[in-house]
């Protein structure tokens, strides 16, 4: 066998250090990689950590809105269904009231409302207005009433779509206080709302 | 808002209609204060109350504007009582306009309770110090400024700058922590723009806020005297859900800047003698009727926690409204235009900025046992990057000692790291802390002065080169 020729030795040598080289590199560039990989994993972990607890806030903060959003549109519904209710009882009460002006009662709240009523009017006189079947209940009153306030009282039965009770007016119109019984029960309303809606949900008997 | 009760005398002689105030003629019978419905000739309704009775006149000013109103045909019912806002719990969720009527297409509450909107005087004997803690999710707020409940800690802006947004985030973050107690938030929105008043009702509704919070939106295009009582009827609700039920409230009132403008109209049209730049002399008053509404009672349960919002004109902080604010409350956070420029929010001046009550509702059983001294470390540590960084602007970083480097580093990081935040990022008080810590770390242990031992052992990250 022929030994190699100092060419070929020489090739041989750079082949084998090139050789080694590249496997220094390669092993090398191995463990770089294995560090990557170990590295990324650790920041993918972390990543994928974040992004679970993020999404659990976010899962936990949808779920508080949807609750939250679907209870306030349940109570909501409810308000308004409350609400229906109460004007159904209201509009019903005032039917009812119609026949209120039969009651012995009604004459007796009229005249009290009307004593305490004439004062307002400081020094006019009054004109007295009221449903047609009222006017006989007032006449006898208006005499005893106009003495003792020093007023002439004048009863016009020109009130019309009222349930009962009465308006009065100075004599040059500029004060006017309505006492009809329409007049007081809206301005109760809010106060009788808050009863029907009692008796509704079941709180008063 | 309600007129319950009597049907009122009605008088028809006006006198004078002068900008919001009507002057009724020929009355008998009239209180201060009273209400009053006005009937234009086209059968318009609108609302009042009478400011002065003398003479057989009363001075009557008009919510709604005077804006259509003739001296003849008009028609003033006297109601014979002071203005009351129906109550209950039914009132949260829902969305009011300014005078407290209905805005949400859905009927007026059923009232528990009818209550005046000027409120009652809390008994100063039966006040109780506020000490306990209100999360608001903000750190710059939690950890430096802390808000506590009962407390009144306004919020000192500008034009432009983002303090409704501010409000919003802290209307929806805000909570109190460790206690099952309810809290609730009763936002008044006083003479904002159509969108901000969206705004308001949008980011409430998405988080799911809506349902612990009351709003009363007055709009910049609704009559400014409208504005007079939308402060009034929200802190009318806040006192009941407060020491009625028993709830924690936060009540939020921005801007109250267009609130003193309606009172600086109202007092023009009166004729009053004007005081500082045109307000009238009892804006004081009037201010600090609204800011005592604040507080705890002693034997009850609920508080009301009041962050007014005020927008100062030109900045400046020694106008008039932000002057007498400040006298009546017990702190102030102050928003900066420079820091709003460089991009941070919330811009929040911390400098000029402080919570009088943060040192009663913070600590050990509160809070955490380091918090005021983070908080008071990072306010020195911020200040002392102030000037360094004033500094270097003459000599230039090359001339600063390794130790100012460090604290121009701990300012900047201050303001990226923990001053800025995120407008839907809410932050408990750990992480408020545990990034207070982060940023002190960046200094040398020696610098913090402010923060005991056994607490920089527990929780300081950094070297322990001392300082030079």
């Amino acid at each position: 066998m022929n030994s190699p020729t100092p060419l070929e030795r020489t090739i041989d040598q750079v082949i084998t250090k090139k050789e080694s080289e590249i496997l220094t590199q390669l092993n090398k560039y191995y463990i770089e990689s294995i560090n990557n990989v170990d590295s990324s994993k650790s920041r993918i972990e972390g990543e994928y950590q974040n992004i679970i607890s993020n999404a659990e806030k976010k899962a936990e903060n949808l779920k508080r809105q949807v609750i939250g959003s679907s209870k306030l549109s349940a109570r909501n519904k409810e308000l308004v269904l409350i609400e229906q209710a109460v004007n159904d009882v209201y509009v019903k009460a005032k039917e009812k009231l119609v026949s209120y002006s039969e009651d012995s009662n009604y004459k007796d709240m009229l005249i009290k409302i009307l004593d305490e009523s004439i004062p307002n009017l400081g020094s006019y006189d009054i004109i007295l207005e009221c449903l047609k079947k009222d006017v006989d209940l007032f006449k006898n009153q208006t005499e005893p009433l106009g003495l003792k306030y020093n007023k002439k009282i004048k009863i016009q039965s020109n009130l019309k779509n009222s349930l009962g009770g009465f308006k009065i007016k100075s004599s040059d119109g500029s004060i006017t206080l309505n006492n009809t019984l329409d007049s007081r029960i809206e301005s109760l309303k809010p106060l009788i709302r808050k009863n029907i809606a009692q008796i509704l949900r079941g709180m008063v008997n | 808002m309600s007129d319950i009760g009597s049907s009122g005398v009605e008088y028809t002689k006006v006198a004078e209609i002068k900008g919001p105030i009507i002057i009724v003629d020929g009355i008998t019978k009239a209180s201060f204060d009273e209400l009053v419905e006005i009937e234009t000739s086209e059968g318009e309704k609108r609302l009042g109350r009478v400011l002065e009775v003398g003479n057989g006149k009363a001075v009557v000013q008009v919510f709604e504007g005077t804006s259509g109103l003739a001296i003849t045909g008009t028609k003033a019912k006297f109601l014979g009582k002071t203005m009351v806002m129906p109550v209950s719990n039914e009132l949260l969720g829902r969305v009011f306009d300014g005078l407290g009527r209905p805005n949400d297409g859905l009927p007026e509450p059923i009232a528990d309770k009818f209550l005046d909107v000027n409120g009652e005087p809390m008994n100063p004997e039966r006040r109780e110090y506020p000490t306990s803690f209100i999360q608001t999710g903000i750190s710059v707020i939690d950890g430096m400024l802390t808000l506590v409940r009962g407390q009144k800690l306004p919020i000192f802006s500008g034009s432009g700058l983002p303090h409704n947004i501010l409000a919003a985030q802290i209307a929806r973050q805000a909570n109190v922590v460790g206690t099952n107690e309810d809290f609730a938030v009763v936002f008044a929105a006083i003479g904002v723009q159509y969108s901000e008043a969206q705004y308001f009702k949008r980011s409430l509704e998405e988080s799911g806020a809506l349902r612990r919070s009351v709003l009363f939106l007055n709009l910049a295009d609704d009559p400014a005297i409208e504005r007079i009582i939308t402060p009034r009827v929200a802190l009318t609700v806040a006192e009941y859900l407060a020491f009625d039920l028993g709830m924690h409230v936060l009540a939020i009132l921005t801007d109250m800047t267009n609130y003193c403008e309606a009172l600086r109209e109202i007092s023009a049209a009166r004729e009053e003698v004007p005081g500082r730049k045109g307000y009238p002399g009892y804006l004081y008053t009037d201010l600090a009727n609204n800011y005592e509404r604040a507080g705890r009672i002693k034997g009850r349960n609920g508080s009301v926690t009041q962050v007014p919002i005020l927008s100062m004109p030109a900045d400046d902080i020694t106008h008039p409204i932000a002057d007498l604010t400040g006298y009546i409350t017990e702190g102030q956070i102050v928003l900066s235009r420079e820091l709003f420029r460089k991009g941070v929010y919330p811009p929040v001046n911390v400098l000029m900025s402080l919570s009088r009550l943060m040192k009663d509702g913070v600590g050990e059983g509160k809070t955490r046992g380091d918090h005021m001294e983070v908080g008071n470390q990072l306010y020195d540590a911020y200040s002392r990057s102030q000037e360094v960084r004033a500094l270097a602007d003459i000599v230039g970083r090359a001339g600063l000692t390794g130790v100012d480097l460090k604290y121009l580093d701990v300012g900047d990081k201050f303001e990226t790291d923990y001053l800025k935040q995120s407008i839907d990022e809410n932050r408990n008080l750990e992480e408020t802390l545990t990034r207070a810590w982060d940023i002190l770390a960046n200094l040398p242990k020696g610098e913090l002065t402010k923060i005991k031992d056994k607490n920089i052992e527990q929780y300081f990250k950094g070297g322990s080169k001392p300082s030079k």
